[in-house]
């Protein structure tokens, strides 16, 4: 039979557990990440597509850019000179192309719930092969959700959704609406000052999906963050906070998780990095995303 | 990924027999990844802080060497 022996701590001198508990610190906590050189092979260049219709009556823009190589350190390439269109079955909007990479629908129009809206991109070619390649995406716009009131507070201690940010003063923005217990929802959430979207990035959206409030009243949770010590996101007296609700689709859902999960970095666990879904065929990146907004207003008070 | 390779030593010091006790003891010294190599445990990929357009990769290891002391019995 063999045993191994555990000594107890009680049987070390006070000078023997400074040691041994500097020798188990330095292990435990020295630092184990570096920058390395990484030789990585050349990717297929692909699409990537920013595309979106909303509910607000307004001229909708695509951009379009190509793929590059991880260690790529210029601007993203635009691509230029395609054709693009999106229709609802009935009519036909046709997109311009009025900065590099950045193409207007020609016409302002709203994106009306019900309706599901058709994307084709043509006339591009990214990959170089000499065949004109053609994109398709399509998705359907929910109805609108009620909000019933928001309100504001102040949390001088506040642990942030984006794990970038430390503790620190925010103002929050708490909502209060009840879900539809019928349909499965996914919301996003977004902010304004004085018409200013300040949550202005993909990654500065917070998505959820109603798992574990189907049916339920939402009772004042915060959706909306504003950080006191960032200095676009400031709250003065009198400012008019504007909250922004979509309702998106469960894939626009899946995508923001997504992306939001990578922009993050990777840690010890996590599991190994794969491909963000997508909802444009033929390989594109990126998303065609169609949803309703509902915008609440208040007034903010210092006090 | 860069290559994986390590060198552990060990070393076992056992206790001479003596009369009339009916078990024997011994030490094990070790040492894991004696030369402390930073094998790399996963890499990955982050923007720079300053510029978003530069990428750099970054491996994470766990440790470099890792002393061990052991004390075995059999009875």
């Amino acid at each position: 039979m063999q045993t191994k022996i555990l000594i107890p701590f009680s049987s070390f001198t006070n000078k023997q557990l400074k040691c041994i508990c500097l020798l188990m610190f330095t292990i435990i906590f020295s630092s184990c990440t570096e920058e390395i050189n990484v030789d990585v092979d050349s990717g297929e260049t692909r699409l990537s597509v920013e595309a979106a219709v909303t509910s607000d009556l307004t001229k909708h823009h695509v951009i379009l850019k190509e793929t590059s190589d991880v260690f790529f350190n210029q601007d993203a390439i635009p691509v230029h000179s395609a054709k693009i269109t999106v229709t609802d079955g009935k009519t036909t909007y046709n997109y311009q192309e009025t900065k590099p990479g950045y193409y207007e629908s020609e016409e302002a129009f709203a994106g009306q719930p019900g309706n599901t809206y058709s994307l084709s991109i043509t006339n591009v070619d990214v990959n170089k092969d000499g065949t004109l390649e053609e994109y398709l995406a399509s998705s359907t716009m929910k109805s609108n959700y009620v909000i019933d009131s928001i309100k504001m507070h102040f949390d001088p201690d506040y642990e942030s959704y984006d794990e970038d940010v430390d503790k620190g003063p925010f103002w929050l923005v708490s909502l209060y609406m009840k879900d539809d217990i019928k349909t499965e929802d996914y919301y996003g959430f977004a902010c304004r000052i004085n018409d200013v979207m300040v949550h202005d990035t993909i990654t500065e959206i917070l998505v959820q999906k109603d798992t574990y409030f189907n049916g339920e009243t939402s009772k004042g949770v915060d959706v909306g963050e504003f950080n006191q010590e960032k200095t676009d996101e400031i709250l003065k007296d009198n400012d008019i906070i504007t909250l922004e609700t979509y309702a998106i689709s469960e894939e626009y859902y899946d995508f923001v998780s997504q992306l939001q999960e990578l922009d993050e970095g990777q840690n010890m666990f996590s599991g190994p990095p794969g491909n963000i879904t997508s909802n444009i065929s033929n390989g594109a990146i990126g998303f065609f995303a169609v949803y309703s907004i509902t915008r609440t207003t208040i007034v903010h008070r210092d006090k | 990924m860069p290559d994986n390779h390590r060198l552990d030593l060990a070393l076992t010091l056992k206790g001479k027999k003596k009369p009339g006790r009916n078990w024997e003891g011994e030490w094990n010294f070790s040492l894991y990844n004696a030369y402390g190599r930073k094998n790399p445990w996963y890499i990955s990929f982050k923007q720079d802080d300053d510029n978003p357009k530069v990428m750099k990769a970054e491996k994470t290891y766990l440790f470099t060497f890792v002393p061990s002391i052991t004390y075995n019995f059999k009875f």
